[in-house]
């Protein structure tokens, strides 16, 4: 049995240490002798999960391999581990900074799709032991029902016979959430029975002054669009910018009718993921990490081509520089595969590709990615 | 340059025999040259809004010892735990340190928290807690409310020939007051590198600080004259190993009275220096605070 140290983010309570999470629990069903330390990237702090406690508390006297689940920048080679492992989410290819010197120090490079195995080759790493581990999933919650009474008003308009579109994640520029918001307003008519759901969070914001950010933000969006005559005019969106917990994230999958994950730039993302156990036929962009999942046949793909980097909200300083790349898209195309989603939503053939969705992801059960993991270490 | 991940592989991989690289600060020469009895390495930081100058006066620098006097963050050190005391503004750069590096810290408490407990943010004063806390005595624990370890200093005495040569009338007392005291009891001698070979009375004024001082005196056999302050609670006793006052009045008649009784003052210091062999040994201190300090380097760094 090998003696493995996973260094990571699994104390935070955000995307990051959800991967992290998924991570350590398909390490446990690896059946390594393991031992967790957790690290802090992020502002945000949650409790350690009991069942992890004792492998916190795990001490061996060598260790076999070293899982550093961090930023490249912070990655440490040391020869006394017999492997050095890094684990890293990528959003762009061709970086200009020091991530791929740190990387190509370590033994191994674990990543997560094989959109990051695409960055790491664009920006130059062509290193031998460059291994796709997905990040896993607890597929037994997609077989479970929820209620939220968070979102009674949401399931009245689902009992209406109303199709809802919906988006989780963060209230930055590269989830493209303004495109959503433009793709929507061109695409359908008011009085077309359809609604956009937008779930979002932002570093720094409570829930009352993102409601209030977001609002304005939209706005702006129907301003420049001016398809009517007034911004009353248009379809109100519905956002939902307070904490939920996974019982009610869950059965806001449930309710909804179809996931949309604008994004230019994702390593994984778990709403995706989720979204597709849930049979919410995800749209994503092409070439993003959710593709080694979402497929024609189990939801809809945006077609894509490489476009530079521009934003205003970099997470780090010197990434997400004009000269990185990512999956640019048509906002068109984006209509117009919300199109397809609503139109097909009459069809009975929208049930088998949700079905097909929910068996794709029992593929990466902490089961199958721990049997994985076990058989490359 | 030091990074979190590789102060977490360090810990991983840390061995009982390898020696700890501990970062600290200054407090008093003469209380933190006691830490050098350790065999660990000891990087002194002095950065910014901290003590940042060794007072040879007090103490040598121990070889053990390393002053880093960058104002920034030390970054050449792989350290396995952050010392720090309860005084003296360690507090923030402490937490600073500690979350830039991922470092368990300790906290020692070397006096009871006095005044402060009755302040209005005595919460948040007793909430500055290390990863792990050591209490220099069981009254200072009971004090903080805290658990943690109770590691009681441990104390060199000195040679029992120095008595035949405390014969002199020279009164030493330490720094702060010296000319207070001078109006009160004369003239004065201010300590230095804790010689009292030729020590009768060894006056101390200090209320502020654990007084090692006092116990190194006691230690040399002098007849000690302190403030009462509770860190001495309990280790002198009035007229049986020492003389207590509470204020310069009583200081001055108690100098007045025992100036000049030479042997009055040998038993008293004979006394001292018994209990602190008895109260304050060096094998015990050494092995505690070892054990302790390597217990503490073993905890999980969390926020």
């Amino acid at each position: 049995m090998k003696n493995v140290l996973f260094i990571g983010p699994y104390r935070q309570a955000d995307g990051w240490g959800l991967a992290a999470d998924a991570y350590v629990r398909s390490l446990i069903k690896s059946e390594v002798n393991l031992t967790l330390k957790p690290i802090y990237m992020g502002q945000s702090r949650r409790d350690c999960p009991v069942e992890f406690m004792p492998y916190e508390e795990n001490k061996l006297s060598h260790y076999d391999v070293v899982i550093q689940n961090v930023l490249p920048h912070l990655l440490d080679y040391n020869s006394k581990f017999g492997k050095n492992i890094a684990l890293l989410y990528t959003e762009t290819t061709n970086w200009q900074n020091i991530w791929a010197s740190r990387l190509k120090c370590m033994d191994e490079i674990w990543v997560p799709s094989s959109s990051d195995v695409y960055n790491l080759q664009g920006s130059g790493i062509h290193h031998p032991q460059v291994i796709k581990v997905p990040i896993a999933i607890d597929i037994d919650k997609f077989n479970q029902s929820y209620e939220s009474e968070l979102l009674t008003e949401l399931k009245v308009m689902k009992e209406e016979g109303k199709f809802i579109f919906y988006f989780i994640g963060e209230f930055v520029q590269r989830k493209c959430i303004d495109r959503l918001i433009q793709a929507f307003h061109i695409e359908f008519d008011p009085s077309e029975p359809v609604e956009l759901l937008v779930k979002t969070s932002k570093n720094g914001r409570n829930p009352d002054q993102l409601a209030k950010e977001m609002n304005e933000y939209v706005n702006r969006i129907k301003s420049i669009l001016r398809i009517y005559n007034g911004l009353d005019k248009y379809k109100k969106e519905l956002f939902i910018t307070n904490r939920l917990n996974d019982n009610d994230l869950y059965a806001l999958h449930n309710i909804c009718s179809c996931f949309v994950m604008p994004s230019m730039g994702e390593s994984w993302n778990l709403p995706t993921i989720d979204a597709l156990g849930f049979g919410s036929t995800p749209i994503v962009v092409d070439g993003t990490g959710p593709c080694d999942l979402v497929n024609a046949v189990n939801g809809w793909i945006i077609p894509s081509q490489l476009e530079n980097v521009l934003v205003l909200d970099p997470p780090l300083p010197d990434i997400y520089t004009g000269r990185e790349l990512w999956h640019g898209y048509s906002t068109r195309d984006l209509g117009l595969k919300m199109r397809q989603a609503y139109e097909s939503s009459k069809h009975v053939y929208n049930d088998i590709k949700a079905s097909r969705g929910i068996e794709e992801v029992a593929l990466i059960s902490y089961q199958a990615i721990g049997e994985q993991i076990k058989s490359i270490l | 340059m030091s990074t979190a991940v590789r102060v977490l592989n360090k810990a991983a991989l840390r061995q009982p025999e390898d020696k700890l690289e501990i970062v600290s600060f200054i407090n008093y020469p003469y209380y933190d040259k006691l830490f050098s009895l350790l065999n660990m390495n000891w990087h002194i930081y002095s950065g910014n809004r901290l003590n940042n100058k060794w007072d040879n006066n007090q103490a040598d620098l121990p070889k053990n010892f390393k002053l880093d006097i960058d104002p920034d963050i030390p970054l050449n050190v792989d350290a396995d735990l952050v010392v720090f005391h309860d005084r003296l503004g360690q507090y923030d750069v402490t937490k600073a340190l500690s979350s830039f590096w991922h470092l368990p810290t300790c906290l020692v408490h070397g006096t009871t928290p006095r005044d402060l407990k009755y302040g209005p943010k005595w919460d948040v004063i007793k909430s500055r807690d290390g990863h792990s806390n050591i209490f220099l005595s069981q009254r200072i624990q009971e004090e903080w409310e805290k658990p943690g370890y109770i590691i009681p200093v441990g104390i060199p005495t000195q040679d029992l020939d120095i008595i035949k040569q405390k014969k002199t009338s020279h009164i030493y007392c330490d720094a702060s007051q010296q000319k207070v005291l001078q109006n009160v009891v004369g003239q004065t001698h201010f300590i230095t590198k804790g010689d009292f070979s030729e020590t009768r009375l060894f006056i101390n004024t200090t209320t502020n600080w654990y007084p090692v001082h006092v116990l190194e005196a006691m230690g040399a056999g002098c007849c000690v004259v302190s403030a009462d302050i509770p860190e001495l609670e309990g280790i002198i006793e009035h007229e049986v190993n020492g003389l207590l006052y509470k204020n310069l009045g009583e200081l001055q008649q108690l100098v007045n009275s025992y100036g000049n009784r030479t042997e009055k003052c040998l038993e008293l210091g004979q006394r001292a220096k018994q209990t602190i062999k008895e109260r304050f040994p060096v094998d015990r201190f050494v092995k505690l605070k070892s054990l302790a300090l390597r217990e503490s380097s073993e905890v999980l760094y969390v926020r």
